[in-house]
């Protein structure tokens, strides 16, 4: 039978004025607990809503005519792994564990199990990643990265990529002057090369819209030094918003352009 | 009379009334340290800590971080498993502090208990006898430390899962698996002789 300790440990406590912790504290550290775990649900939404952005916003998905062009570049199965946006799909998996680090915190956490914890993160940042997107988070933040981090270029290959192969007669870019009147516009392609576009004899998507500020996918050949004549403009519309009923047809695009025109 | 009244008080009230009445008067919390002195003195030798001094030590550490941390407790959750998670966690830490693991269950105070683990766990040797409390402890003491603490919280100190889960703070599924990867190891140990 222990002996009554009852006596000591009170004597202890008053030793060592020991005090009960106020309530607050506690309650204090459970709130900061379930603010890391949701901030990281959102977070990790946020790099879902731009990996689906970025893997959605896929010419070689819809437009089945332009197939033929990419796939000479490289396999179907090839440029599928290529557009999966790793980094992030590495950032949710990243924001996930801590939601669930966060999570496993919280006052009744620990009865549920990992799995069930895990999947229910990845869940709810898919749906308020759905959210994200049709306001165009996903969008802006991979535009803003795509325009203004170097390093992200190479950690994604995005269809912004794709439209970057002014050789291959495929120029994307953002509007900075259109010239009505000459049938000319001024266009800035996503690595910051500036390029005349003459739109004289171009078929124009329905429904594409031309003005200062608007992204753009033109088809074309180059004619000089940072030149360029456009055959067909569309839109940088979002893959999943309705597209025009009208399929224009496919202008022929030159692969190969006389050693005068190449630009370096 | 002082004794007969510390008595009463150590049975009148509840432990959740207790918490109360210590977040009061700290006086109260002598009634908690009667209540859990034996239990949680046991729940430390079983775990593995022999040494009569360590113990004393590790019970008023647990004691003392119980008191102070008395405004973190749940009402909602069993006092008990309150109080032997702040053991569980503080044993542990002991161990890893010393760096040494648990020592050998003891048989004579647990003796009637290595029974009831034969019992509940079915463990009947290949000739239809069951196995005996020396050789169910033998087993027992080669389990891996967290398959012997569930095995300690279910048989020894006989809480149900959702105890356990509170205790160690895992789910109530992990708490089943454990324990039955608990009783397979201590299977497969008695048939390993």
């Amino acid at each position: 039978m222990p002996k009554d300790h009852s006596k000591s440990i009170l004597e202890e406590i008053e030793k060592r004025n020991a005090v009960p912790i106020p309530r607050w504290h506690f309650v204090l550290q459970r709130l900061g607990f379930w603010l890391l775990a949701v901030s990281s649900v959102v977070t990790g939404s946020i790099a879902m809503a731009t990996a689906i952005y970025v893997f959605i916003d896929n010419d070689f998905i819809e437009d089945h005519e332009y197939i033929n062009l990419f796939l000479a570049e490289r396999p179907l199965i090839a440029e599928i792994v290529a557009s999966i946006p790793y980094i992030w799909l590495a950032t949710l998996a990243l924001f996930t564990l801590v939601a669930y680090f966060g999570f496993r915190h919280t006052k009744k956490g620990y009865q549920y199990a990992t799995t069930r914890v895990i999947a229910g993160a990845l869940l709810a940042s898919l749906l308020l990643s759905v959210g994200f997107n049709t306001i165009d988070v996903g969008k802006s933040i991979h535009r803003y990265l795509i325009e203004n981090v170097h390093v992200y270029n190479k950690l994604v290959y995005a269809n912004e990529h794709r439209w970057t192969h002014t050789e291959k007669g495929l120029l994307g870019g953002k509007v900075i002057q259109y010239l009505k009147d000459k049938h000319l516009l001024v266009l800035r392609d996503f690595n910051k090369s500036i390029w005349q576009v003459d739109i004289s004899k171009t078929e124009v998507r329905p429904g594409t819209h031309i003005f200062p500020g608007k992204y753009l996918k033109i088809t074309g050949v180059i004619t000089g030094k940072q030149a360029f004549q456009a055959l067909t403009i569309q839109g940088w519309s979002k893959r999943y918003h309705k597209r025009p009923l009208v399929q224009p047809k496919i202008a022929p695009v030159k692969t190969t352009l006389p050693d005068t025109t190449l630009v370096h | 009379m002082v004794e007969t009244s510390r008595h009463q008080e150590q049975f009148k009230y509840t432990d959740q009334e207790l918490v109360t009445k210590t977040l009061a008067n700290k006086q109260a919390f002598a009634a908690i340290v009667r209540r859990y002195e034996a239990p949680l003195l046991r729940y430390i030798t079983r775990l593995g800590c022999r040494d009569s001094a360590t113990a004393q030590d590790l019970l008023q550490e647990i004691f003392i971080k119980t008191y102070i941390h008395l405004n973190d407790y749940d009402h909602s959750l069993q006092f008990s498993s309150w109080i032997y998670r702040i053991a569980h966690n503080e044993i542990i830490s002991s161990f890893r502090k010393e760096k040494n693991g648990p020592t050998p269950l003891e048989r004579e105070g647990d003796f009637f208990l290595f029974d009831k683990v034969v019992d509940e766990l079915d463990l009947t040797a290949q000739n239809g006898e069951m196995h005996t409390a020396a050789a169910i402890q033998a087993a027992v003491d080669r389990l891996d430390p967290k398959s012997r603490e569930v095995i300690v919280l279910k048989f020894f100190e006989e809480k149900r899962y959702d105890e356990i889960s509170d205790i160690l703070q895992i789910p109530q599924g992990t708490v089943a698996t454990m324990i039955n990867r608990a009783k397979k190891k201590i299977k497969s140990y008695l048939e390993e002789g």
